[in-house]
């Protein structure tokens, strides 16, 4: 579905810009169409600029990107702009991702408008719809975003990055600010809106339990470099990286209270 | 006997819209040694509790029931009084330590203030404390880095800074307000080992979301929801046989444990439900949890539960 060939981001400074510092360095994976890839690593490993490289939000400044066998970097505005539905994000925070300003409703309608989906009755309709979808009451579609909970609001990203019924999201740690009763909701949610629309998902996180949880092949991301990638189970069966293995290690060490009792 | 003895206490906000209860009829002892976590989710009144023992609620809170410390009532000591407590006898390590460091003042500054304010520290000496304390979190080369403002450290480097600012008067309890919250993974492992380490012969109450940090540094664990204790005791039973139903959907939504949602949402501060608070969501309620509001029942060794279930 998406490949990425030799991917690198960097900022030039200094004298006719000859420092360059690396946020990604020479990263090349792949996600197959339907699966889940996680991809992992701690603040400022590069995740995020990863992923935004992958569905051309970020410019890279080195290597390729193919999606669906179209040359992603090549493409000129409006040719990517033709491409945009098919490929959403969910953010990290939704309260800086949802308008303070819209309606969720309004909110959620916005890519139909933009991209002249359905007229206004089938408008409101496909938003119920959808609604449904990620188990949210029609009322709240007059709410805006300050009165609802966090796990309302991500619901309501999620509504509005399904809305066009794209093939590839990415789930940039979605559950970071939500609690853990919560985060089960959502995820749970998410694998079953995977199921039904055939997605194929890019899900950041740094906790490497929840990568376990919801990814098919994982990738490990240090300081810019891909360290490790993979089959998750296998990776986390047996890491081969010393990075992914102090990663595990510290996890395990937090949820210590779990295991003894299997 | 207990170090802090918490009875009946209740916290209201009041607001335009009227007067919303946030924490009801909270019943919390903690003994010399002790380390208790107080977990619960967003909105369940724990931050709120951690704050009515410091009397640092804004003027709008409405504070009911008694807190015994030392054999006192700090809910009714004068704000005179409870600057000598604060700090000294109960210090705080506050939430989100890149908000709770003053950002122009350097942390060697910061570390000093209670020193100055409650001991006979100066010059030197208290340049020594400092360094002292700084050592005794691992932070190298201390004399450097006092001269430094918060910006230029880590987020683990700041929690440490701010459990040095706490334990700067080696006071009697130490509350923790989600002292992980937002670290990563290695850090976060590695801020716990040394929380445990320097919390070893200290009295700790700690207000977290998070399971994993409870289990790690407490020796008791209270469960919070919807402004109720709904479960006490020891942290090891209590995690590894959960008996309130709300406990054992936490544990189990938790991704290790099989990732296993608790439907519904936590009531929202003055909508909790007339019986018990949790009935709407719960798989294994009766009729009368609907009606029946239960109360925190002994069950058993050192354990408390408020379910009709075990009455």
């Amino acid at each position: 579905m998406i490949e990425l060939t030799s991917v690198s981001k960097y900022y030039s400074s200094g004298f006719l810009c000859r420092k360059r510092a690396y946020v990604v360095n020479d990263v090349s994976l792949a996600i197959r169409k339907g699966e889940t890839l996680g991809l992992a690593g701690e603040s400022g490993s590069g995740k995020s600029t990863l992923a935004r490289m992958m569905i051309r939000l970020v410019e890279p400044s080195a290597g390729r990107i193919v999606f669906d066998g179209i040359d992603l970097l090549a493409l000129k505005k409006p040719a990517l702009r033709q491409l945009r539905p098919r490929m959403q994000i969910v953010f990290q925070d939704p309260d800086t991702s949802l308008d303070p300003r819209l309606t969720i409703g309004a909110s959620v309608a916005e890519p139909l408008v933009v991209w002249q989906k359905a007229g206004r009755h089938e408008r409101d309709d496909r938003v119920i719809e959808l609604f449904g979808m990620v188990g949210l009451q029609p009322e709240l579609a007059d709410r805006r975003p300050f009165e609802l909970s966090g796990g309302q609001k991500q619901r309501a990203a999620l509504a509005r990055a399904i809305a066009l019924e794209p093939e590839f999201l990415v789930l940039d740690e979605p559950t970071a600010a939500l609690d853990l009763s919560v985060q089960a909701q959502i995820l749970s949610l998410v694998q079953v809106l995977q199921k039904r629309m055939n997605l194929t998902l890019l899900f950041i996180s740094h906790d490497l339990q929840l990568i376990g949880r919801m990814s098919d092949s994982m990738a490990v991301l240090h300081e810019g470099r891909l360290v490790e990638s993979g089959k998750t189970d296998a990776i986390l069966r047996r890491p081969s990286d010393p990075y992914t293995i102090r990663l595990l290690e510290a996890a395990r060490e937090s949820e210590e209270w779990f295991g003894k009792d299997k | 006997m207990s170090l802090l003895a918490i009875a009946d206490l209740s916290v209201q906000f009041e607001s335009r819209s009227g007067t919303v209860p946030v924490l009801d009829h909270i019943d919390f002892a903690i003994n010399t040694g002790e380390r208790v976590a107080l977990i619960g989710e967003s909105g369940c009144g724990k931050t709120v509790f951690g704050m009515s023992v410091m009397r640092l609620l804004p003027s709008n809170a409405r504070i009911t029931g008694s807190a015994l410390y030392a054999g006192r009532d700090i809910l009714r000591a004068s704000e005179r009084e409870m600057q000598q407590i604060r700090g000294k006898k109960i210090a705080m390590i506050s939430q989100n330590s890149a908000f709770a460091l003053n950002p122009v003042l350097t942390v060697g500054d910061q570390i000093a203030e209670s020193l100055t304010l409650h001991t006979s520290c100066r010059g030197e000496g208290l340049e020594r404390e400092v360094i002292r304390l700084l050592t005794s979190l691992g932070i190298e080369r201390p004399k450097e880095n006092m001269q430094k403002y918060p910006h230029e450290f880590s987020g683990g480097m700041r929690e440490r800074i701010l459990i040095a600012m706490a334990l700067a008067c080696n006071p009697d309890l130490v509350i923790a307000d989600e002292p992980t919250s937002g670290l990563d993974a290695l850090v976060k492992a590695q801020t716990l080992r040394l929380l445990k380490s320097v919390m070893q012969d200290r009295t700790l109450l700690l207000i977290t979301h998070d399971l994993g940090t409870a289990s790690a540094l407490a020796s008791h664990t209270a469960v919070l929801y919807a402004g109720e204790i709904v479960e006490y005791g020891p942290t090891h039973e209590l995690f590894r046989h959960p008996m309130h139903p709300y406990t054992q959907g936490l544990l189990a939504s938790s991704p290790s444990a099989g990732f296993h949602p608790i439907p519904g949402m936590s009531p929202a501060p003055g909508q909790v439900p007339h019986g018990c608070r949790f009935c709407p969501r719960c798989s294994s309620a009766m009729d009368r949890c609907n009606s029946t509001h239960p109360s925190l029942k002994k069950s058993g060794n050192n354990r408390q539960v408020r379910c009709l279930r075990y009455d």
